[in-house]
Order: structure tokens, then sequence, then C-alpha cells
């Protein structure tokens, strides 16, 4: 048996070889390496199958993204309108992002376009060392000049994380309303009748371009939760975590704090073509958790559990009711 | 390696002649069986030792020693035989003088074997099972819980991990390691639910 204190140290070893397994070098090499030290002693192996079977329970999450539904499309996106409305404009060019959906890029004389189809995630990082994500459904225009950085948000939600440069400013035009970077991370989201913009870090200034607007800019600080309309900009303050919560599309996934059962399922909604419907009678339940923004069926069979409420497939729809 | 059914009670009838089983088998049999003990082990465990440290320890003799012996035969029983077994460790570390006094030894079996009823503890329920998953994971520090997620959720690589988080492999190899060592530590903490009898 061994000393006191170096079972610690073969766990620590026993899960290094479990995170090697994860990257694409993991070859027969290694895997006769491993299996070189497992045979070297039993606490070895003891300490490797145990967290080899927590590591491989978690698969159940996985299996159970979409259980009573086929999966929605994972990689290649299907042609959405957009895609039509620009194919004659430009060449377009498929960004393969960490493998999963990402989104297209689209050259045009005055810059340059990227979108993502419902579903996509797409990572774009600038030559200026700025990064911006795109969210599912997304459209954005960069229009770059020795002057100036512009960037439109024409549909959709994005992340931007920018490097700050006075002489160059950078501007993300939604709408009727700029954001003015002044050195941040932010993240902007475009729906019908508003827009919201977050501060995550750093400052950002929110005004109108409508000069006949009325509405004075508004400086916004971490934390600050901007609502703009075409009419007024308020401003309220949510906890930190609560905005990165906001922002767990960045890793794939829906959080929800005391949701409204209509409310998540309209946030489901925007990464597939499963639409979720709730049912009046089930509308204002509440519920709380962490889902994969593509499961929208793991997510119907747990108001199953949790509620009891019947989960019915119709075409593409999932009806969720009392 | 064949589904046994889960009230089976001879994993080894043909091996009573010392035919050493296959690694597979002994792995199947160790996650099936032995580690769903592992709450109620580590509570027998650390009621004989000074720290949760030298439980964990004591544990890890435990599974080694357990693993070593189902090689040769696997037991028909394992909670009467992982008990026995780490009774039979703690006694060995007493002589020792290493953990724990005597005293403690002598408690050991109103402690740890009254409670024995085969059979039940491993049934899982798997909605339960689900939970428990969504709970582990989430109690998982923010880095390791993203890193932990986008692999095994979001089925992405290691170095596709990297790209998304913005860090390099060997941070990533870093979140998955600490992430896997505590979601095991969460997992197992908890006592699998008993299922009906059926």
């Amino acid at each position: 048996m061994s000393d006191a204190g170096t079972n610690e140290q073969i766990e620590k070893l026993a899960a290094d070889w479990l995170a090697r397994r994860q990257f694409e070098s993991w070859n027969e090499d290694e895997q006769k390496k491993l299996e070189a030290w497992l045979s070297e002693s039993d606490n070895h192996t003891a300490a490797y199958w145990r967290l080899k079977a927590a590591f491989d329970r978690t698969d159940r999450l996985a299996a159970l993204r979409h259980p009573m539904m086929r999966p929605v499309s994972s990689s290649a996106p299907s042609r959405k309108p957009w895609t039509m409305l620009y194919a004659a404009v430009a060449a377009f060019a498929l960004i393969a992002i960490g493998g999963g959906i990402a989104g297209y890029q689209l050259l045009t004389p005055d810059g340059r376009t990227f979108a993502t189809p419902v579903g996509g995630h797409m990572t774009v990082k600038l030559a200026d060392g700025s990064v911006i994500e795109l969210n599912t459904d997304s459209v954005l225009h960069t229009d770059f000049t020795p002057e100036k950085r512009a960037v439109q948000l024409l549909k959709g939600e994005a992340y931007f994380q920018i490097e700050h440069n006075a002489q160059r400013p950078f501007s993300v035009t939604v709408g009727d309303h700029r954001i003015v970077d002044l050195g941040t991370k932010f993240f902007v989201r475009k729906s019908a009748q508003q827009l919201d913009v977050a501060l995550v870090e750093g400052k950002a200034r929110l005004e109108s371009t409508d000069s006949a607007s009325n509405t004075r800019p508004t400086v916004l600080m971490p934390g600050d939760f901007a609502v703009a309309t075409a009419t007024s900009i308020g401003v309220s303050r949510k906890p930190v975590h609560e905005l990165t919560d906001d922002l767990a599309w960045r890793n794939g996934m829906l959080v929800f704090h005391n949701a409204r059962l209509v409310d998540a399922a309209a946030e489901f909604n925007r990464y597939g073509d499963t639409k979720l419907v709730v049912s009046d009678s089930a509308a204002k339940l509440t519920i709380n958790g962490a889902f994969p923004t593509n499961g929208a069926g793991d997510f119907a069979g747990v108001t199953h559990e949790i509620f009891g409420l019947h989960v019915d497939r119709k075409g593409n729809d999932i009806v969720l009711s009392r | 390696m064949a589904e046994t059914p889960i009230n089976e009670r001879t994993a080894s009838d043909r091996n009573g002649a010392g035919e050493p089983m296959p690694t597979s088998a002994v792995e199947a049999w160790f996650v099936r069986e032995v580690l769903p003990l592992e709450a109620s082990l580590m509570r027998f465990l650390q009621s004989a030792c000074r720290n949760a440290q030298e439980a964990a320890d004591l544990r890890q003799d435990v599974y080694a020693s357990v693993i070593a012996a189902a090689r040769k035969s696997v037991p028909e029983r394992a909670k009467p035989f992982v008990f026995a077994t780490a009774r039979n460790l703690l006694i060995d570390r007493v002589r020792h003088e290493r953990v724990i006094s005597i005293d403690t030894v002598s408690d050991l079996d109103e402690l740890g074997l009254a409670a024995d009823e085969p059979g039940q503890d491993r049934v899982l329920i798997a909605r339960d099972e689900l939970r428990r998953l969504r709970a582990a994971i989430d109690a998982l520090p923010p880095k390791c819980r993203e890193a932990i997620v986008l692999r095994r959720i979001e089925g992405l690589s290691g170095r596709e991990i990297a790209e998304r988080m913005g860090i390099d492999e060997s941070t990533v190899s870093h979140h998955i390691n600490n992430g896997v060592r505590m979601l095991a530590e969460k997992l197992y903490a908890e006592e699998p639910r008993r299922g009906n009898k059926s």
C-alpha cells in the first residue's frame, strides 16, 4: 500500500491521463503509456477507473439533449432566406470555428458581413485584437477604416471584447442607437421592439443616432443593463453573475433564474427549428437551471418531470400543457 | 462485456479455478458494484480517521486492494467484501500507528456492517441521476465547469475548447483535471437512491 499523501498525487496523475485523452493528440502510443501506468499498481487503476466512471456518467447529460426528437442539424447550416439575399452579391465562405456550427462571412465592397444561422455561434477575431462573438440567427456588418471601427448589428445578438484605441473609436450601431466603446466588454441584443445592451467590463456610451430624438447619451458602467426603444433609454443594474448567465450562450448554454416557462421557451426557440409552445395554463410556472441551447427537447422532458406537464409533439412544435 | 441483471448474485461462477478475470470485467464490476458504495464507505472511514483527507487516502487503498482481489475472483457480494477490506486496512494502519486509535477499531462492527442490505444500493433512477449530474456540474468552479461542459455536453475536443475559451491547451487540461476530480467527489458523495423492490 502506498504512503499517506501519495494517493492524492496518484489521483492527480489519473486525472491528467483522463484530461489528456480529451485532446486530438491522443494516439496509440499515448494509450500504451496509459496502460503501462495502470499496470504499475492497482492504486493507479483504482484512481483512474473511479474518475473515468464519474466522467463517463456525464454522458447521460449529452445523451439526453434530444430525448424525444431527432437532433437539430448540427453542422452544415441550412440555407436561410438571408443567404439567398447575399449570395448574389458576394461569394461567401463557411468559417469553421470550434468544429461546431459556425456562420458565414461575406465580403462586400464596403466591408465584411458576418452571419450565423439559427443555432449558430461564431467568433470573429479582428486584426486589432478585438473579438466579437455572434449568437444564433445574427447578422453583423463591419466597416473599418484607419480612422474608425464601425460595426452594425443588423439582427440578433453579439458579445464584444474591444481593444480600446482613442484614435480609432469602436462603435456599434443598432437601428437608431449607437454604442461607443470606451474600452470594454459588452453585449448587444436586437429584438423587434427594443435593444438591450449590457456592460460586463469597462465603460461605453449609448446614444441615439436619430437627431430628432431627445434622449441623452448615457454612459454605461459594469453591471448596467440598458434597454433602448425608439423613444427612451432605461438603465437598470444586474448582479454580475446574472450578466454572466445571460452570456452563457457563448458556451452553448442557456441559464434561467426563476424564468417563466413561456420566456424560457422563447429563448430556446431562438436556437432551433423545433419550437416550444407553452399553453396559457403553464406559461407562468417558473423554472431554474442550465440547459444546452439545443436542448429544447431535454427542457420539455424536465418540465414533464418537475411540473407533470403533458409533452406533445406536433410537427416541428413541442407543446407543453397542464 | 454483457450487461448483468441488477440482482445477479454470482459474477464469477466460472472463476473457481483461479483463472484471472479480464480487466474489462473487473472494471465493469468495480464501476457497477463498488463505486456506488462510496458514500457509505466514506462515512465508515471518516468515523475512524482524523480528517477527510486521510479517509480519501484510505479509500484509494481499499479500492486498490478490492481490485487486486477481484482480478483473481470477483466477490459474490460486493458490499460485505468492500467493508471487510476497509476494516482490515484500518486495523493494518492501527498496527503501524499511522491513523487511528485502537478504541476506534473496536467500534467497527457496529459502524460498518450492521446496515448491510445486499442488492439495493445500486439501483439508480434515471431522472434522479440527471438532477444529480446537473447539480454536480453546477457546483464546479466556472472555468472547470465550462471546460467539462464543452467537452462532455458540447462534444468539443481539447483544442476546440482552448479556442473557445481563449486559453491554451495546458490550461484546458488543468481545468479538466480539477473538474473531473471534484465531479467524482461530488457524485460519489451522495448515496445512490434506493430503487423500488421488484
